[in-house]
């Protein structure tokens, strides 16, 4: 037996991606809904995680310890995660459980939403805000988000915030979910040691009478202004820093060149900024992803070091990204991303859960499905010509920077205003 | 399926290194974790963060390749790797496509043989780790855990491995050297690897390598008194973060699967006792745990929950007397569902060739030989309740030691506002 791929759409659009792996010891199922952060309206910041944990306190058929207790029951591995463009909910299972685990996934995504566990999750909510409060990294990532994105349906925080989590109510919640969980936005994702028709017929006896349909999303472009933000608080002592710049949206052809040159700049091993400022022990993080969304993407830098060296890192940093810019990398450096990536995909796939992911990021951006093979292939056939045809277009040299810690914020504005100037943009 | 007999390869070094392997036919990966008795535990007082230390400045060139010529091969190679430094080992793992494995197996025989140590690179090996402290005492997670295990643990287990703030300015090139030369010696050390490979080959290939390396046998550490056990420190948090230390039995203990289990009634999954009573029923926290922490001779358990300032009265008294109640009543549902659990826990983990390995790796390293799952899975379902209530009766979670770290110290029960005498 081999690994054999699967997918249907049930007639009220619901759709099913399956992989069938028959040597491994566990089968990974996942309900993803393509809503998030960036669907709620402003007075609804922070509803579609809310929602996301509502799931699991009851249903028509159960209550929350009922989910929580048949959940460890079947000892699955499980959880869910909002961002800002999908919610997911998923589990690991032995194959033994897959049944009861379809199940619960499915009877948890039509919550009960009881005005009393309601108001008891809300105060769960308030304490994960705080928790991160008290991390200057997420605190960072939120405010750089909010800073870059402002305007547009990406630029608030995935969580919302005191404020408007504190006032949102259960009937806000209900016509959330009327609007967005309806079959035709949901896709079901399945991998690892299982059979698709057994599969097949959980779905259509679980799912089959939910309300079909596909809401809208608004998607716009995204065109952000050069600035400099520094936060403060005044526990922080450390600097922490993000630029950020336009890079490929998710799917766009050009997605995993610009994602080979962003490693080139600044992944955790042998990248220019690992040589830079890593190995020196110039700065303690040091790195450059490129990250994705259906309309638009963002190149994102990000520094933590002692205050008084950031000015210099920064230094640094613009002049990695400007070089890039100019000259492009080496055939050594794209090769050296080229294995890594292999070696990663490869060691993922090996676990149901680590491959849907791989099947679910293909399916749902885009809208195909590849076997690790073919994926690996891929892979093979980046050439710097790509690189090259990529960097006219998108500006490596971050266009905003915000940052967190005793930063003294004219002094960044006057280093950037004076690299502009110094050096003409490339495109 | 799961449970099927899986070859154990074992082969022993003259010199005291053991090959631990385990086929996995199906993957095209491989993985190995290379335990080193050279822990952090026989740090030098005050200079505490040397071995820590050590483990970076062996990547820093070894053998006939300088620093570039490592971190480029290995990233050639694909290998995904980390380096850990706890008190009794240093562990380096990596992880690579199943054909890269006899290569990359000869860069890690280098770093650990041959390093080139350069004196050059100290400051920058020294500079990243005071900066790296420094944004974990802003974090306030990490600082908790540290200033608990400082307070609950017998030095040298008390220090963070990492050294501190105060200490790593103090270590010098000497301490670095003297580490690698005393403590990266084979004997008592482990080779274990998982995934994709040739038995025979993998013999050989390790016998080149490591064949030749020899080293004396790891000194037992100096186990030292405790200090202060209860501590508070003052921060204005937007959460009150509460630690809780407890001891128990090590992991090679007979009854660990014992105590394992009454720590997945406690806090594993969402019907577990501490996430029912704290977050679920009453929405104090929105993370609160209780994990397992193991020495060679020594083992217990961490607990922690974080809350509104103005609930930490209430979530501490909470926490404790969870502890308390677990060791009167357990029911036989909680059980059964700790049981499957556990069950799947473990086959899960054993999927990935890199979980595998680290497995291999610490069966071998704390016991002596390498439990099979079939092993593992037969003892803990046969546990039952009484088995559960009776090892706490001997080992019941008492004799705390609690740390808190948010604006104000949550009110303590008198018991421990009288700091226990040292255990």
């Amino acid at each position: 037996m081999s690994v054999s791929f699967h997918h249907t759409t049930l007639d009220n659009g619901l759709q099913v991606v399956a992989e069938v792996n028959p040597h491994v010891y566990s089968v990974a199922v996942s309900f993803v809904v393509r809503t998030g952060a960036r669907d709620e309206r402003p007075e609804e910041y922070g509803l579609a995680h809310f929602l996301e944990h509502m799931a699991f306190k009851g249903t028509e058929r159960r209550s929350a310890e009922d989910i929580n207790r048949e959940f460890d029951e079947i000892g699955a591995h499980y959880n869910a995660a909002t961002s800002e463009e999908l919610t997911s909910f998923y589990a690991v299972v032995l194959p033994e459980f897959l049944a009861r685990a379809v199940d619960l996934l499915a009877d948890i995504l039509q919550p009960a939403l009881r005005p009393e566990d309601f108001e008891l999750e809300k105060q769960v909510i308030l304490e994960e805000i705080r928790m991160y409060q008290d991390q200057p990294t997420w605190t960072l990532y939120d405010r750089a988000i909010e800073t870059y994105f402002a305007g547009h349906d990406l630029g608030h925080s995935v969580l919302g915030t005191t404020a408007t989590v504190s006032s949102l109510t259960v009937e806000q919640m209900r016509a959330y979910h009327a609007e967005r969980y309806r079959a035709g936005n949901i896709v079901v994702f399945a991998t690892g040691n299982f059979d698709w028709p057994e599969l097949l017929q959980l779905l259509a006896q679980h799912c089959g009478h939910w309300p079909g349909g596909r809401p809208r999303r608004k998607l716009t472009g995204h065109a952000p202004q050069p600035l400099v933000r520094v936060f403060r608080d005044d526990k922080v002592e450390h600097a922490y820093l993000v630029g950020m710049s336009p890079a490929p949206r998710a799917g766009d052809p050009q997605a995993l060149a610009a994602s080979s040159l962003a490693a080139a700049i600044g992944d955790s091993t042998g990248s220019r900024l690992f040589w830079e400022l890593i190995d020196p022990g110039r700065a303690d993080s040091a790195d450059y992803e490129r990250h994705a969304f259906t309309d638009t993407g963002a190149y994102m830098a990000y520094l933590s070091c002692a205050p008084e060296r950031l000015q210099e890192n920064v230094e640094t940093l613009l002049r990695v990204c400007r070089e890039v810019e100019e000259n492009g990398i080496e055939e050594e450096e794209l090769d050296r991303v080229r294995k890594k990536f292999s070696s990663q995909l490869v060691r993922s796939a090996e676990r149901p859960m680590g491959r849907l992911h791989q099947i679910a990021s293909d399916w749902l951006y885009r809208g195909l499905y590849q076997p690790v093979d073919a994926a690996l292939e891929e892979y093979d056939r980046i050439a710097l010509e790509h690189v090259r045809m990529l960097l006219p277009h998108y500006r490596l040299v971050p266009a905003a920077f915000i940052g967190l810690g005793p930063i003294d914020e004219t002094a960044l504005q006057q280093q950037l205003a004076g690299y502009r100037t110094a050096t003409a943009p490339a495109g | 399926m799961a449970t099927e007999t899986r070859p154990l390869l074992i082969h022993h070094l003259d010199n005291g290194l053991t090959l631990v392997a385990e086929p996995m036919p199906a993957v095209r990966s491989a993985a190995f974790w290379l335990l080193l008795p050279a822990g952090s535990g026989y740090d030098p007082e005050g200079r505490y963060g040397a071995a820590h230390m050590t483990a970076d400045l062996i990547f820093r060139g070894a053998g006939a390749r300088d620093t570039r010529q490592i971190v480029a091969d290995l990233d050639r190679l694909g290998v995904a790797r980390s380096t850990a430094v706890d008190t009794e080992f240093t562990s380096l793992a990596a992880a690579t496509l199943a054909t890269n494995l006899p290569e990359t197996l000869s860069i890690y025989a280098d770093i650990v043989q041959r390093p080139h140590l350069p004196e050059n690179e100290v400051e920058a090996v020294r500079q990243a780790l005071l900066q790296e402290l420094q944004a974990q005492e802003e974090d306030p997670r990490s600082k908790l855990f540290n200033e608990l295990r400082l307070r609950h643990w017998p030095k040298p287990y008390a220090f963070p491995p990492t050294g501190t703030l105060q200490t790593v300015p103090e270590i010098s090139y000497r301490d670095l050297r003297s580490h690698w030369e005393r403590r990266y010696t084979p004997a008592g050390g482990v080779l274990a690897v998982a995934g994709q490979f040739d038995w025979d080959r993998l013999r050989r290939v390790v016998e080149e390598l490591f064949g030749s390396w020899r080293g004396p046998e790891p000194a037992p550490l100096p186990i030292q008194a405790r200090g202060d056990r209860v501590a508070h420190i003052e921060l204005q948090t937007a959460q009150t973060h509460i630690g809780l230390g407890c001891d128990s039995v090590p992991y090679r203990d007979p009854e660990f699967l014992t105590l394992r289990a009454v720590l997945s009634v406690l806090s594993d999954g969402s019907s577990s006792r501490l996430f029912t009573e704290l977050r679920e029923k009453r929405g104090l926290c929105y993370a609160v745990s209780a994990t397992y922490v193991g020495f060679r001779d020594m083992g217990g358990i961490v607990c922690y929950v974080g809350t509104t300032p103005e609930q930490a009265d209430v979530a501490l008294e909470l926490l404790l007397s969870e502890l308390e109640r677990v060791g009167r009543e357990i029911e036989p549902r909680e059980l059964e569902r700790a049981k499957i659990g556990l069950r799947s826990g473990l086959i899960i983990s054993l999927e990935s060739t890199r979980g595998r390995a680290s497995f291999l790796a610490r069966d071998w390293f704390y016991m002596g030989r390498v439990r099979s799952v079939e092993e593992i899975l037969t003892t803990t379902e046969q546990l039952t309740v009484d088995d559960l209530l009776d090892f706490l009766k001997r080992h019941p979670f008492t004799n705390h030691t609690v740390v808190t770290i948010g604006p104000k110290q949550p009110r303590l029960p008198a018991a421990l506002a009288s700091p226990p005498p040292d255990g």
